[in-house]
Order: structure tokens, then C-alpha cells, then sequence
């Protein structure tokens, strides 16, 4: 219905350009102006305004018009549309002959007339007792592919539970909403809450004993649910289906608690009697199969086929033109996304924005805001969406999207998940988000209902975005990123053991994952830590302490500032309190929706920051240093020509200066101390201490020392998640080209958790393969000097880098070389 | 592979462990704040140590901080223990003459103890009699609930024939929990009045959550007693905190000695499951005996009290009690007690209020212009008179008059009621802003 609404272009009076009524829903523009003459964009070296086609049906054209015109406008960047799918109709098959009337009456009433063949495979997997992930691209109709079998299921046996696991509240209630919606329309009857730490206590015990699909997140069921059980009879007596969305999200750390979550449900599940059928749900990734199969420990069927409808996609790349020709810089991205940005408020199209950090979201969000200003239009029709904002400003973001209110967003990747903001014509992404994963699943906001669509990529000034931009075939037809979980990593298991017994009593035939070594982990609990007793053949648990508490699902705590604004003292904001550090440090800008706020105290043990709106024409950044102490050295040995080392290390990240910088011109005005405690961690650390020469009689210094230990580093960091199944974000890895401990130059890395998990220590054992792999993506890689899929970011002057990354390796594996390691040799004078 | 996962852990555990628990040296303490207000939770204690702690001079007897021989009476009668497999009922019986806290089971019987009815603050109508009533205390394992948590001895104390009866169910291998659970469910079921110290956050919810979990009927209390926001009424600000070793203290006038504190009794449970020996559990015994006991003095204190309340900050609290009932004659009749002086100012408002519900608007209006007159620059004292000017003494002069004073005293912007207020006053005079 919305992709048939006429798009008319028309001259605007306010500022000579020509805007579109239409894209942004019958209600953007009032009829009275869409009367005004309509004519057709300018066209690249056209001269005259064609009116025949200045009325055209279908909004195919809009984004195309968008291009051709842009392309008018900036005639020195380049858009190269790179890619494009073509508009598929869309196949439907019969629905399953299982689903009641009701149910079906309420789908056409919907529109829905069949299902499509991927809908209709989970179906009739979930039917047939089967555990499914289903794998289809952004808006192909996953959710239906869940809600169907679930509505089936409690319509025929009331008595029927289902808990439905989102990574964040707001997801919850969007979900939910969805799902609530068929159970309305068709008056099923079926009760469906939310649990979580925003539902009050007051309905807690409503939700717990009536509702039939409880929606949460997996913070909850871990202290909320499944140490409270007794509370949940109903529903672990009546579980029929676990739904996990957003598979690809539990990764890593992260992820192999999730794992280990699930290990405890299903256990209380056995014991009431239950059998639940897992439903995952994953964005695109490799292996959403292996993943699944590893968070619930059962064989899993893939769904991935799909053949929902869709319209024409285009896909393209802008190089910002060169600005300064002896440094090869380029135009900045946030500066060509500010152009971009005017064409599309100008267009009337509805667009995201997508930004890497959140100071770089209200950056946008002003200098779109002051486009909107001097266009005539309404600042608040472009709007910034990133985390930290209170949920009643997010729920008022998205429902402008849906309604059409807002014309454009930026955002982080708060917005990637599967938010419901209605149908968008155009994805900017300003910079490449560093993962083909990431940068599909955000493409795939645009164009979600039936209509062509566009996304574009804006390379910044750094090796992996150029290289992307050069080769957009990287995106399409590489694999996307594997995602690695190790549920069995000791110590996390350990850590849901305890949760565990806590939960019932463990007998000693009963295993919990691993390999057999359950026992041991029983042991350990039981006269190490001194956290159980075994009575008989059981063993109970024996401290005062909530276990669950003492295990964090995410790495590091969750402790959040709150930001008031002085004028009002309400609460504006959120802030996680190792960002404080950077972002709201006393006499820092403090950016809110492209306003800025000046902040005039902190309160840091209350966690309380007061800022003042003010009118400037600066911002303030600050960057985070990190320095890694060693504290032991548990192991030390040789490695090739260098060494390697296990031990404790404490790493401390500092934000020690502020910068003042000048909006749009950039310039740095002025710079402040940051007086605040540094972020300290203490945890396990790996260091790669690397020989003063690399090849026999060189040495390497300088810069070229710096930039080769970098790449070597940015392959350290890709290689490892997959030998030790975690993330790349639950170790940090830095190098200093002389560390003072060991007087040398030494890469770290370390275990992103508290304490450590383990990370460090495998990798140790594990270093000689490690080593190797990195050496056969450097042989395997097909680039010359380096590229993001090997080295990534850096180069030196004579982009040497891939030489020097290789000679690194060799004087660090054992005496024996594969063949053409060297294919590149390093001559250093 | 064999220990390697042991030796793993405990190379790795160090840090991973749980936070230690927090020091806690009385259940009250930790259990009703939430984490995460922790932070202003320690401020406020920290307020609380500069507040005045004056004991009010003890009715019931003679204050004698300290003498426990005088105050808490005789070590207690022994006890009979029934030995059941894994599991024993304790019976303690206290005779009449027996003295706790400056009160002898007789002296505690002989109160009427009515007075409690008007301190619960209960829905419906809750009638209080010492005998059907469980004095009930439990012990556990942890503070936190959650379904690992074991409630290992339960304490049941009840009047019968003049005498105070004291039963304790305590087992000591959890797999006799329903068969000790069950005898509990069985007194209860017989009690259906409960007086506990912070039992409807805690006690009760333990049990119930446990019968729950062994799939038994819990027979939820009909009217429960909490003598800990009872207290809390009568005493709130005047002491450091509100526990019952605190309120025996400063109310009661004695001090336990050699008692084993609450946090103790987990471990001495878990000494006994890790077969260490039942050593602990003595002390556990004790001091849940010692809690019941004191649940009866400390009840007959509180209806003595609301009686016969012994300072003006006590008259207050009791005439507020009242004043929940809506017994507005009782609740007026206390606060005019207090010397004008000695009021402050949410008194005066209060007291205006509760004769506005009584139905006499001119009385409302003198105590109103009291209040003024007391406190010249309240703010609030002054809006309430305008109100009462504007719309019961149909002075809007007077009003706009007594609005434009608390402006000027307000350090803060207006709020927009007054803003409003003072707009629609000079519409109503023709007076233009």
C-alpha cells in the first residue's frame, strides 16, 4: 500500500530544489502542496526538466532520482553503484492445514493470503518435534516463521508456555507487540507479557502465573527466572518453546554463558517434566547452524532459503573526492554524509544514518539539524538513536519512523537489530562498520516493504574502508564472519554449575556439558571454593551468597551514570561508566540529540552527572589509552627468536586530555585536563615479546616498527577469536614498540573479563597454530602489500607493510618455514 | 585430562569468585534496600549516626541499660527435644513469671494489646489477642531468595494457658526438609495471626517460597503483624537503624550477650552439611529463641506506647497512626496535646487537614493561621492559608496577599500551581499581573 502512494518531485519554493511528497507516507507533505508543479529531478548533463515523467507511479524511481541527482550535485566524489539485487515477487504456498480458522481468517484479514516456502519449513519442522534456526535475510517474514507454531500450540493446550529471549527490553516490547497483534485481531486469548527489570513488581506475579508467552532477556532468565523456579511452575511445567532472536548476537563470551543459560533451563525444564523445541532466529552470518547447535546443545534444522518478496536493492559505494593530493586525503566521511544528507531532506525520502560511535551520531545530527534549519524545514525531522537515551525518547524515535514523522536518523548500531521502524528508502553507512555481517544486517533496513531501495557505503580515510570501497566484491562474495562460542570454556561453566545446584540439588551421576569432566568441576566447587557440601550422593548449595549475582553474562559490570540536566534536574540520559571517562568528564560537551550540554559537575561515586544546555560552536573528544602492567610471569619461554609470556597483568585505560574541536572546520581550540580514575582491570595477559632484530644484522625502527608490529597485531586480533571461540571483542591486544618490562618490542593481548577466562592461557598452548594460521592467511591472500581481510588498516610510505607483518611471523615460529612466507623478502637498511 | 579441569579452576578462580558478601551483621539491615540504591543508602546511615538517639524513658520498668538481670530475667527454661530422622522439634516452655525486656509473660498477657490494630496499619479488620497468635521467626541460609535458599529452623512462639510456648523445627539434612516443612505448614495452619519483625518482606515469603518448592499448601498468614514497621512508625529517625537488637536496646532497655549474630546461623548449617559437626546450631537455637521471646516484650511496648505515648515526637507518631484509620477525633486529641511550640510545621498542616476531614472548616482556618504565625516563612503554611482564604474564607485579597509573601520567600522559580493560583486570584480581584 505504501510502495503504490505517487511520488511527485516538485520545485520548492523555500530553496529551489526539488522535493518529493510522497516517499515519506501519505502525511509528510499536506495535499495542498503537493499540487504544486511536479517536475523531474535534474539529470546528469541534462538541461531541460522533462514533465512527462514528472508524475510517475511507483517509488522505484525515487532513489534513482536521488542518485542521479546527488550525482549533479557533487560532481567530484564518486558513487559507483556496486552492486543490486533485482526485485523478486515473492512465492507463497498454501497454509498448513494444522492452523485453526480463526488463525487464518486473521492472516488474510492481514493481507497475508499464504505463507512463504521458508515460513512453511519452520512450520512443519516445529511440528514434527524438530529444534530450527531460521537464517533469511532482514524483513523476509522471520518472525511469522515462530509466531505461527507458537500460536498453534497455545490455542489448542492453553496450559502450553513460551519464553521468548531478545537481546534488549526495547526488542522485547517491539516483538511483543507484534506477536500481541494476531492474538487481538483474531481475539485467541492468549496472554503475553514482558518480564524484565522495567516490569513492576505489582504485575510480576500476574506475568508469573498467567502468562502463557513471556517475553525477556537472558539477564533476566538468568537472575530472574531459573533461580526463582518454584515461582515458575506454570511455566516450566507447560514450556514447549524456547525462541532465541537474534542468534548472531550471543557471541563469544557472551555468547558461552547464554550456552550455559540455556544448560540450567533445560535441566529445570527435565525436571518439571518439559521438553521445550529451541527457535533461534539469526541475522546472516556463517554458521548460524553450528551456533545454534552450540547455545542449545541440540541438533538444529536450518531454514535459509528464502522467498519472500522484495524490491529492487542498489548497492553503492561513494569515494570522497581527494582533498588534499600529497597526503591522498580524502573528503571526511561524516562531511560527505552532511551532503548526502541535504539531497535526501531534500528528496523527502526516509533515511538512516549509520555512525560508528555516539559522539559521532550527534555530530551529524547537528549538522543535519542546521541543513534542516536553512533549508525552512523542521530540525526534528532528522533525529540521532543511540544508546544511553531514556526508552520513552527511543519509543518516540521509532514510532516517528513508523508514522513518517522523521525523515532521518542517525544512528549506531542501536538501530542494526530488528527494531520495527517501518520501511526506509535509504542506508547510509558512514564508514564501513567493520564486519560484512554488520554492514548486510544494516543494509537491510532499507527497502523492508516492496520497493527499491538504496544503500550506500562512505569510505573514510583509512586502509580497511578504501579497501572495501575498492573491492565491494569483499562484501558480496566472501563468506560472511563466523561467529565462535565455547560454551565448554571451564570456567564460565563452572560459574553456571554453581547457578546451577543452586537451582536444585546436582547428583552425581547428572553431567553439565563438557566432557565428562562435570565431576571435577563438582570437586572443585565443593572443597576449593567451599561453595557446595555433598550430602550423600547430592551436592547442595552452601554459601549465603546469590550465585547468580557473582556471575556477569557480559564482560565487565554493568554500572551506568545518569545525566541530568540542570535546568529541569530530570534524568536525560545514560551513559555506561567507562565511556563516562571520555564523554562526560566535568567541562566536556556533552551531545544530546545535536544539542550540546555543558557539564558542569560529576558526582562519581553517586554516579551522577549534571549538565547545562548550552549554545557553542564546539565539541570535546578524548581518547583512551591503554597501558598494560605485567604482575606475573607464570610462564615464560622461548619463542622462534622471540619469547612468549603467560602471567597476570593489570591493564589501566586513561583518558588523560580533552580536546576542544571547532564543528565543520574541525580545528582544535583548545584542551583540558581529565582528573577521573582510570578504568583498571586486572586479568590474565599474553605477551609476544618480539627479538631487537628480525632478520639476522636488521633492526627495525621507527615508524616502520610501529605500523608492521599494527598489522601484526590486527591479524593477531582476527585469528585468535577463532582458535579460542570467542569474540574479537572479549580480548583487547595492543603493542608497544619498546614495553618498559621487557625492555623490547611486545604485542599483548588479554582476556577482556574480569579476572580472565581462560582466553590467554589457551592461546599460550596454542600459540604455534595460531602462528601458523596467520602465516596462511598472509600466504593465502592475493594482495601485494596488505589488505583488511590480512593486515588491515596501516601502511608505510613504500607499503611495505605485508613483508614486514611476514618477517615478524618468521622470527617468531619455529626454525622450519612453509615455502613462500617470503615471498616478499624485507631488505632494511 | 584427569585434574586438569580442577587445576584449571583453580588458577582461573581467584578472581572469578563471587564478591564477598556484604558484612551483615543483622538480616534487617540487608534485606528490604535494593542493590542499587546502595550508594544513598550508606549516606543516609551515615545522617542517621549524627541524629539524636534519645531513649525514651522506659514504662514498664526501670531503664537500666546493660542489666540484663534486671531487663532480659533468667536464662531461658530448658528445652525438650523430640529427634526425628534428620530433623527435631524443640520445646521451650516460658512461664508467667518469667521476665524478658523488663516484662513478665503475665505482664505481657495482661495487656489488652488493641492498640496494635491501630499501629499495623492492616487491611480489612484485623483483631489482635495474644493467644492464636504465632510469634514467628525463621533462620535461612541466605538473604536473597531464589529457590537454593534453605529456611532451616523455624521458630513458633504461642500463648497458651498463662504460659509462652516456643516450638522450633529445625532439620539438618536437606533431605528431610518437606518432612520438618510439613509439621510448620500443620502449627501454622492453627495460627492464622502472625506477629514477626520484618516477616512480610522476609519470613513469609521464605516459607512460602519453599513450600512452594516442595509442593505444599502454605496457609498464608490472615493477619500479620510486622512489629518492624510498627516500630518504624513510633521510632522512625530516632535511632541509628531499626533493629531488634537496637529496639531491645533503646526501647526494650537490655543487651544480649554472647549472642550469635543472624549472620552466623548459615554457616553453622553449613558446617553441618559438610559434616563438620553440629556445634553451631546451639547458638542458632539460642538466638532464635531469644528473637521469639522478644517479638512478645517488644509487642507489649508497642501498644504501652501508643497508649500512653512517653514524649512529643511519640504523641505525633500516635496521632499519625490514627489518623491512617481515619479516627481523625483520636488523632487530633493526640496532636493538640503537643505544645504548639514543638510542632512543626507538617504537624500544623496535618492537623489542618484532619479537621478539614472531620468537617470543621473553621477550626481548619485557625490552626492554618497558626501555622502562619508560628512558622512565618513556610512556604507551604502560606499556600495552605491562601487556599483556605481563597476558597473557604472567600478572601481573595487576603490570598494573593499570602501567595505574593510565599513568592518572595521561595527560593526557587514558583511552581506553576502557584504561578496559576496567583493569576486566577487577581482575575478574580481585577488586579492586572
Amino acid at each position: 500500500m505504501h510502495a503504490e502512494e505517487p511520488s511527485q518531485w516538485r520545485l520548492s519554493k523555500e530553496v529551489g530544489l526539488q522535493e518529493s511528497g510522497g516517499g515519506g507516507g501519505p502525511k509528510a507533505v499536506p495535499s495542498r502542496e503537493r499540487e504544486s508543479t511536479a517536475i523531474r529531478p535534474r539529470k546528469n548533463r541534462s538541461d531541460q526538466p522533462d514533465r512527462k515523467r514528472a508524475v510517475f507511479r511507483g517509488s522505484s524511481s525515487d532513489v534513482e532520482g536521488l542518485i542521479d541527482r546527488w550525482r549533479a550535485t557533487d560532481r567530484r566524489a564518486e558513487l559507483d553503484i556496486v552492486h543490486e539485487d533485482q526485485a523478486f515477487p515473492g512465492r507463497l504456498v498454501p497454509f498448513p492445514d494444522q492452523l485453526s480458522p480463526e488463525l487464518v481468517e486473521v492472516l488474510k484479514g492481514s493481507g497475508i493470503q499464504g505463507l512463504y516456502p521458508h515460513q512453511r519449513d519452520a512450520f512443519d519442522l516445529l511440528e514434527a518435534g524438530e529444534h530450527v534456526v531460521v537464517a533469511t535475510p532482514t524483513a523476509s517474514g522471520k518472525s511469522l516463521c515462530f509466531h505461527l507454531p507458537v500460536l498453534r500450540r497455545l490455542q489448542k493446550d492453553p496450559s502450553a508456555r513460551v519464553l521468548a529471549l531478545y537481546p534488549t527490553k526495547a526488542l522485547s516490547r517491539d516483538q511483543l507487540a507484534g506477536l500481541q497483534h494476531w492474538v487481538d485481531q483474531g481475539r485467541l486469548g492468549i496472554r503475553s507479557h514482558v518480564y524484565d527489570g522495567d516490569t513492576p513488581s505489582s504485575v510480576r506475579r500476574v506475568v508469573r502465573e498467567e502468562g502463557q508467552i513471556i517475553a525477556t532477556n537472558p539477564f533476566m532468565l538468568h537472575t530472574g527466572i531459573l533461580p526463582h523456579h518454584g515461582r515458575w511452575v506454570h511455566l516450566f511445567r507447560g514450556l514447549t518453546h524456547v525462541i532465541a532472536d537474534e542468534l548472531h548476537t550471543y557471541r563469544g563470551i557472551y555468547g558461552s554463558h547464554v550456552a550455559n543459560v540455556f544448560r540450567r533451563l533445560k535441566r529445570l525444564c527435565r525436571h518439571y517434566g518439559s521438553d521445550p523445541r529451541f527457535v533461534f532466529a539469526s541475522a546472516t552470518i556463517a554458521n548460524p547452524r553450528e551456533l545454534a547447535e552450540m547455545l542449545c546443545g541440540e541438533e538444529v534444522a536450518l531454514v535459509d532459503h528464502s522467498a519472500a518478496p522484495r524490491g529492487r536493492r542498489l548497492f553503492a559505494t561513494i569515494k570522497p573526492p581527494v582533498v588534499h593530493r600529497q597526503l591522498g586525503l580524502r573528503r571526511s566521511a561524516p562531511r560527505q554524509a552532511v551532503r548526502l544528507g541535504r539531497a535526501l531532506l531534500e528528496s523527502g525520502l526516509h533515511g538512516i544514518f549509520f555512525e560508528r560511535s555516539r559522539n559521532g551520531v550527534e555530530i551529524l545530527v547537528k549538522y543535519l539539524k542546521d541543513i534542516a534549519r536553512k533549508s525552512g524545514l523542521d530540525p526534528n525531522l532528522v533525529r540521532g538513536y543511540r544508546g544511553g537515551y531514556l526508552p520513552k525518547l527511543r519509543r518516540e524515535i521509532e514510532s516517528g519512523l513508523r508514522d513518517g514523522g522523521i525523515r532521518l536518523v542517525v544512528a549506531t548500531n542501536a538501530l542494526e537489530l530488528g527494531i520495527d521502524i517501518g520501511s526506509l528508502d535509504v542506508v547510509v553507512l558512514v564508514g564501513y562498520p567493520g564486519s560484512v555481517a554488520s554492514t548486510l544486517q544494516r543494509a537491510g533496513r532499507a527497502g523492508r516493504r516492496e520497493r527499491a531501495s538504496l544503500t550506500v557505503l562512505i569510505g573514510r580515510n583509512q586502509a580497511t574502508d578504501q579497501y572495501v570501497v575498492q573491492h565491494p566484491e569483499y562484501l558480496f562474495e566472501g563468506p560472511a564472519e563466523s561467529v565462535a562460542v565455547d560454551p565448554d570454556n571451564v570456567v564460565i561453566r563452572a560459574q553456571h554449575l554453581k547457578c546451577a545446584v543452586f537451582e536444585l540439588p546436582f547428583s552425581d551421576s547428572e553431567e553439565f556439558g563438557g566432557i565428562g569432566d562435570t565431576h571435577e568441576l563438582l570437586e572443585f566447587l565443593t572443597r576449593d571454593a567451599k561453595l557446595l557440601a555433598k550430602v550423600e550422593d547430592r551436592y547442595y548449595f552452601s554459601s549465603r551468597a546469590f550465585p547468580a549475582d557473582g556471575v556477569s553474562l557480559v564482560t565487565g559490570d554493568i554500572d551506568n551514570f545518569v545525566i541530568l540536566d540542570a535546568d529541569t534536574s530530570r534524568p536525560m540520559a545514560e551513559i555506561d561508566r567507562p565511556s563516562a571517562m571520555t564523554m562526560v568528564h566535568p567541562e566536556a560537551i556533552y551531545q544530546h540529540q545535536g544539542d550540546q550540554y555543558y557539564v558542569e559537575s560529576m558526582d562519581y561515586v553517586g554516579r551522577r552527572v549534571t549538565a547545562r544546555r548550552v549554545d557553542v560552536d564546539y565539541y570535546t573528544e578524548a581518547e583512551v589509552e591503554a597501558e598494560v602492567r605485567v604482575l606475573t610471569e607464570d610462564v615464560r619461554r622461548s619463542l622462534g627468536r622471540g619469547e612468549i609470556v603467560f602471567g597476570d597483568v593489570s591493564v589501566r585505560k586513561i583518558a588523560p586530555v580533552y580536546k576542544k574541536i571547532r564543528y565543520y572546520t574541525r580545528e582544535v581550540i583548545g584542551a583540558g585536563d581529565i582528573q577521573l580514575p582510570p578504568e583498571d582491570l586486572d586479568t590474565e595477559g599474553l605477551m609476544l615479546v618480539l627479538p631487537e632484530r628480525l632478520r639476522r644484522g636488521d633492526a627495525l625502527v621507527g615508524e616502520e616498527l610501529g605500523v608492521g608490529m599494527q598489522g601484526f597485531a590486527d591479524l593477531f586480533r582476527r585469528v585468535v577469536p577463532l582458535w579460542v571461540r570467542c569474540d574479537p571483542a572479549d580480548v583487547g591486544v595492543t603493542v608497544e614498540p619498546r614495553a618498559r618490562h621487557f625492555d623490547r618490542p611486545t604485542v599483548f593481548l588479554w582476556d577482556e573479563t574480569p579476572g580472565g577466562v581462560g582466553l590467554a592461557e589457551k592461546l599460550c598452548q596454542h600459540i604455534q597454530e595460531v602462528l601458523d594460521a596467520m602465516a596462511d592467511v598472509l600466504r593465502q591472500c592475493s594482495c601485494e602489500q596488505g589488505c583488511p581481510q590480512c593486515i588491515g588498516a596501516t601502511m608505510t610510505e613504500e607499503g611495505r607493510n605485508k613483508a614486514i607483518v611476514t618477517s615478524i611471523l618468521a622470527a617468531l615460529r619455529q626454525a622450519s618455514l612453509p615455502s613462500g612466507v617470503f615471498h616478499q623478502g624485507v631488505s632494511l637498511s | 585430562m584427569s585434574g586438569s579441569a580442577r587445576d584449571k579452576l583453580r588458577r582461573h578462580w581467584r578472581q572469578a569468585l563471587p564478591p564477598a558478601p556484604r558484612v551483615a551483621t543483622s538480616r534487617d539491615e540487608t534485606t528490604w534496600i535494593p542493590r542499587r540504591f546502595e550508594p544513598w543508602q550508606e549516606r543516609s546511615s551515615e545522617d542517621g549516626d549524627t541524629a539524636k538517639e534519645e531513649a525514651p524513658p522506659n514504662l514498664a520498668g526501670d531503664p537500666a541499660p546493660g542489666n540484663e538481670t534486671g531487663r532480659l530475667g533468667a536464662p531461658p527454661p530448658p528445652s525438650n527435644e523430640e529427634r526425628f530422622d534428620g530433623w527435631s522439634i524443640y520445646t521451650t516452655r516460658f512461664p508467667g513469671d518469667f521476665v524478658h525486656g523488663g516484662w513478665s509473660m503475665f505482664e505481657v498477657q495482661r495487656r489488652s494489646g488493641k492498640e496494635l490494630e491501630e499501629l499495623a496499619d492492616l487491611p480489612g479488620a484485623p483483631e489482635f489477642c495474644w493467644e492464636g497468635t504465632a510469634f514467628l521467626d525463621t533462620e535461612t541460609t541466605s538473604l536473597s531468595a531464589g529457590a537454593g535458599v534453605f529456611v532451616f529452623l523455624t521458630g513458633i512462639g504461642e500463648f497458651r494457658d498463662q504460659e509462652l510456648v516456643v516450638r522450633q523445627f529445625l532439620f539438618r539434612d536437606p533431605r528431610v526438609e518437606e518432612a520438618c516443612l510439613s509439621r510448620v505448614v500443620d502449627e501454622l495452619q492453627r495460627l492464622p495471626r502472625w506477629a514477626t519483625f520484618f516477616g512480610k518482606a522476609f519470613d513469609e515469603h521464605r516459607l512460602v517460597d519453599r513450600a512452594r518448592f516442595l509442593g505444599l499448601e502454605f496457609p498464608r498468614p490472615r493477619d500479620h503483624f510486622d512489629l518492624y514497621w510498627m516500630s518504624r512508625r513510633l521510632f522512625h529517625g530516632r535511632y541509628r537503624n531499626l533493629k531488634l537488637n537496637m529496639l531491645e536496646r533503646k526501647v526494650l532497655g537490655f543487651e544480649r550477650h554472647d549472642d550469635l549474630p543472624g549472620s552466623a546461623a548459615p554457616e553453622a548449617f553449613f558446617q553441618v552439611l559438610r559434616g563438620e559437626g553440629e556445634a553451631g546450631l546451639e547458638g542458632v537455637l539460642r538466638h532464635n529463641l531469644w528473637d521469639i521471646v522478644s517479638l512478645t516484650s517488644l509487642a507489649a511496648e508497642l501498644s504501652l506506647r501508643v497508649e500512653r505515648p512517653t514524649d512529643v515526637r511519640e504523641r505525633q507518631a500516635v496521632a499519625k497512626a490514627y489518623a491512617r484509620s481515619k479516627k481523625w477525633p483520636r488523632a487530633i486529641e493526640w496532636l493538640e496535646t503537643v505544645d504548639g511550640s514543638r510542632r512543626h510545621v507538617e504537624d500544623w498542616l496535618e492537623l489542618s487537614v484532619w479537621y478539614r476531614r472531620l468537617g470543621q472548616p473553621e477550626r481548619q482556618g485557625e490552626v492554618l493561621r497558626d501555622a502562619v504565625a508560628a512558622n512565618p516563612r513556610s512556604v507551604d503554611a502560606l499556600i495552605e492559608l491562601a487556599k483556605w482564604e481563597e476558597h473557604r474564607g472567600r478572601r481573595p485579597d487576603r490570598a494573593l496577599d499570602l501567595c505574593e509573601q510565599a513568592r518572595e520567600i521561595a527560593a526557587m522559580p514558583i511552581s506553576g500551581a502557584l504561578r496559576q493560583r496567583m493569576a486566577r486570584l487577581q482575575r478574580k480581584l481585577g488586579v492586572s499581573g
